[in-house]
């Protein structure tokens, strides 16, 4: 039997001309589920690659002479300010509930994506001055590309809690009604679920980095 | 909770060379790729401190494909996210805008289908033709009409674009355009990324297409599997067949990630998982693989275009890298798309047998979870490719065992399957032809992949016909099998046409006797020594040759009687299809054709399943709020 509280059938309506707000509000969790696990194959071949190499150390090249790993300071600033980032905007996703305090999240949604895009121009400092070039051996070319694919991860982060900064914005100076509950048209995307959605993506990808950090700088 | 609603209204369409060339479209998207492809090879090339020039070429293809997307308008919802305004109504897009909106970018789940379906069968066509170019060249025992470099390149052009064209005709043509359908939907859960993935498909094949033309000779000379070292040594065209295939590999992923959130969220109300259809079940169990397998392969090829761009020491191992490291991870992903393959096609040939047996699917539950077996432990057995390769001993007796053990959950869907015609009153119409010939093709391609499987044996045939033989029959045998069943199958449903029933048949036969002609033979050259990827081979094989090349021709023609087939019936024929010609008691037979752009006007509640033929008693499948408006509900038996 299908319950008629949506509540109890999940939010599913029978009989609606378009698809319920629960249902759509789903939709960007369930897909940031699934782009996590995609985003985890994509990165699992940079790990595989570090250990084997490192490893076979074929021909003696993992580390050839005169090369060390970078100054571990630098790696622990753009972990830390990546992980502010993401600390910063969590701390402000709860403004999004609400419309009311919409317009807080703002500021603390630029200000987030400001320190994850300072991570970033770090990292590119940091492979401008490593003291090694990517093909002077395995474990610069695992450092550079482990660097390189960290970085567009980071990058994609500040660019959805922007969205979410500027969206914010929007919807505080432009209240929209929901549609009638018979509508034709299907309410766009709540804000709150895009919330929840990056929240996840992002905790995930502070991961990556931090486990970036400590396999390139530690072993 | 803030929510939002935005209703777009659309403009009538109209055409003016001025529209043509300043607007988005494919002709600007076409011209702005040309051109920004063209600058970045010459700013790569003038920054490139090699001598091979690959940085350039990369980056050509590269900036080229951007530039192409952006043009076709894929960056626009994504700056109007970025300002933060909320996206417009999709289903409100989604309606159409006649035959130009199957030249862009479209919102309607259904047109995504059929571009798929088109985009991905010209490419077998083209593939299928690279396929006679090679048995033409095996009609000669010490090499053929073409040069053995450029008979390599055959080889792996016709290889990889039939791994897109796997990969993607069943998931892609009929995924899209039938699984929201069966499960109540009125949209895919991302439409914009549906169309995306699907232009990337033509962008790909069209990039790896382009690796021919880089210098004399072009081409690329390692197979489908882009081994390194040789494919990081290898020639400029190589450059091609990098990006090509790592472009399919990201649209597959995110057809993927697509499909399963589209069935996860948007069943309609009473579609609970014992209901859904047995299609989007195989849909559900290849869709994990999609989604997460490709993206090992987009980083494997990025790690390549790496140590041949900027000489990064990945996979030379003077340079400290290892080949090792490219064969593991390709097959990481390359044995989890051999399932990608075939999945689907479990789930079409389940889906056609109840209607034609006139019988529940026998053990539903059970084939559901074979399906998601055999998904799960395809992670489980990918060094069985490499057993020949150098790999721990060790780790033979695990990887052997583990890829025996599959040949279960397989044969438990396949029970499930003979289960289901099991003294059943078969209506033999071209689609339940298909489907047994399936049977008969993949039985023997699944027996021969457990004999592969075992340690001794395959040491001896390794790299042998006798691979290529087995490969096809699971492949071809099974999975195109299915796609032709498939087409007889759903043809009245998209088009409102029948396949012309006798002309069917004609293909059927010619397919089905001249397939096995062809690669069963293979078994036996292999078994005699004949190792593939070669144009010289030993001249006691030569009579074999040339009966296995005369049969794939004929093989190759049934193609041509299929796709005249297609298009007899949808262009000449003007007689509409019945409303249900196979009476199927699925959800999209029970809505008119051609289907609303929407779908359904009201979402329906479903209260029964899908296969309950033979029971008087069956209700219909789902209660429609505005009764009257679609056919009746099916007789049961």
């Amino acid at each position: 039997m299908i319950s008629d509280n949506p509540a109890r059938s999940g939010g599913l309506r029978p009989g609606g001309r378009a698809h319920s707000p629960q249902q759509v509000a789903r939709i960007p969790l369930v897909g940031t589920w699934l782009l996590i696990g995609a985003d985890f194959f994509l990165l699992l071949p940079l790990f595989f690659a570090f250990f084997l190499l490192q490893e076979t150390n074929n021909n003696h090249m993992w580390k050839p002479a005169g090369v060390q790993a970078p100054d571990q300071a630098l790696g622990a600033v753009i972990f830390v300010l990546v992980a502010v980032g993401i600390l910063v905007a969590h701390s402000g996703l709860k403004h999004l509930q609400s419309q009311s305090t919409l317009a807080k999240f703002t500021g603390i949604g630029r200000l987030a994506a400001l320190l994850l895009l300072a991570a970033v121009v770090v990292d590119i400092w940091q492979l401008s001055h490593a003291g090694f070039g990517i093909s002077s051996g395995s474990y610069p070319s695992v450092f550079f590309a482990m660097w390189i694919f960290l970085a567009i991860q980071v990058v994609a982060v500040a660019l959805w809690v922007l969205s979410l900064a500027n969206r914010a914005g929007y919807e505080s100076q432009h209240p929209i009604a929901m549609p009638d509950p018979d509508a034709e048209v299907e309410v766009a995307t709540p804000i709150s679920a895009l919330a929840q959605s990056y929240g996840m993506f992002a905790i995930f990808v502070g991961a990556a980095v931090l486990l970036g950090w400590l396999v390139t700088y530690f072993l | 909770m803030s929510q939002t609603a935005i209703a777009s209204g659309r403009a009538p369409v109209r055409f003016s060379a001025r529209r043509l060339f300043l607007s988005q479209n494919l002709v600007t998207a076409c011209l702005v790729g040309i051109v920004a492809g063209v600058v970045a090879y010459w700013i790569g090339a003038q920054l490139d401190t090699t001598d091979n020039g690959d940085g350039g070429i990369l980056l050509g293809y590269i900036v080229g494909a951007a530039g192409f997307l952006i043009t076709m308008g894929f960056a626009n919802d994504v700056v109007m996210r970025l300002r933060g305004r909320p996206s417009a109504s999709i289903v409100k897009e989604a309606e159409t805008k006649g035959w130009t909106e199957y030249f862009g970018i479209s919102l309607d789940h259904k047109v995504v289908g059929i571009q798929f379906a088109v985009g991905v069968t010209l490419m077998f066509l083209l593939a299928g033709f690279q396929a006679m170019m090679i048995r033409t060249d095996l009609l000669y025992s010490n090499g053929g009409p073409w040069p053995a470099g450029q008979y390599t390149t055959l080889v792996g052009l016709h290889g990889l674009l039939m791994m897109f064209v796997a990969t993607l005709i069943l998931i892609g043509a009929f995924g899209n355009y039938f699984i929201p359908i069966m499960i109540g939907a009125k949209r895919m859960a991302f439409p914009r990324l549906e169309s995306f993935a699907f232009w990337l498909v033509p962008l790909g094949a069209l990039i790896l297409y382009s690796s021919i033309f880089w210098g004399f000779g072009g081409g690329f000379n390692t197979g489908w599997y882009l081994y390194a070292p040789l494919s990081v040594e290898a020639r400029a065209g190589m450059d091609g067949a990098i990006v090509g295939f790592a472009l399919i590999g990201i649209a597959a992923s995110i057809a993927g990630i697509n499909l399963l959130a589209t069935i996860f969220v948007l069943r309609a109300p009473g579609m609970t998982w014992s209901r859904l259809p047995i299609f989007a079940w195989s849909i559900i169990a290849v869709e994990f693989l999609s989604a997460l397998a490709p993206p090992v392969l987009a980083t494997l090829l990025v790690l390549v275009g790496m140590d041949r761009a900027v000489q990064s020491s990945f996979f030379e191992a003077s340079a400290g890298g290892s080949t090792f490291l490219y064969e593991e991870m390709f097959w990481f992903f390359g044995h989890p798309e051999v399932y990608i393959f075939v999945i689907p096609a479990f789930g079409i040939v389940m889906e056609i047998l109840p209607v034609f047996a006139r019988k529940p699917l026998f053990g539903y539950r059970l084939a559901v979870a074979g399906m998601l077996g055999v998904a799960l432990m395809s992670w489980f057995v990918w060094n069985h490719h490499i057993f020949t390769s150098g790999i721990a001993p060790g780790l033979r007796p695990f990887f052997m065992t583990a890829t025996e053990l599959i040949s279960i959950p397989t044969g438990v869907v396949f029970l499930c399957m003979l289960g289901t015609i099991w003294k059943a009153p078969l209506r033999l119409k071209v689609p339940c032809l298909f489907v047994l010939a399936f049977f008969f093709n993949f039985l023997i391609g699944g027996l021969t992949g457990v004999f592969l499987s075992d340690v001794p044996l395959d040491t001896t045939l390794h790299d042998s016909f006798f691979v290529v033989g087995h490969f096809h029959y699971t492949i071809v045998g099974g999975e195109i099998f299915a796609l032709y069943a498939a087409s007889y199958f759903w043809f009245p449903k998209i088009t409102g046409k029948m396949l012309n029933e006798r002309i069917g048949k004609i293909h059927f036969w010619l397919a089905f006797i001249t397939f096995n002609t062809t690669f069963l033979p293979m078994f036996a050259v292999g078994y005699l020594g004949m190792i593939r990827r070669s144009p010289v081979y030993a001249s006691e094989l030569h009579g074999l040759n040339v009966w296995i090349s005369v049969n794939a021709f004929l093989f190759g023609f049934s193609n041509l009687i299929w796709l005249g087939n297609i298009v007899y019936s949808w262009v000449f024929v003007k007689e509409r299809a019945p409303a249900n010609p196979w009476e199927s008691r699925s959800l999209e037979w029970q809505l008119p054709t051609p289907i609303p752009s929407d779908n359904f006007d009201r979402i329906p509640t479903i209260v029964s399943g899908p296969y309950e033929y033979g029971d008087d008693n069956a209700g219909p499948i789902a209660e429609w709020p505005e009764s009257g408006s679609f056919p009746s509900p099916v007789p049961a038996t």
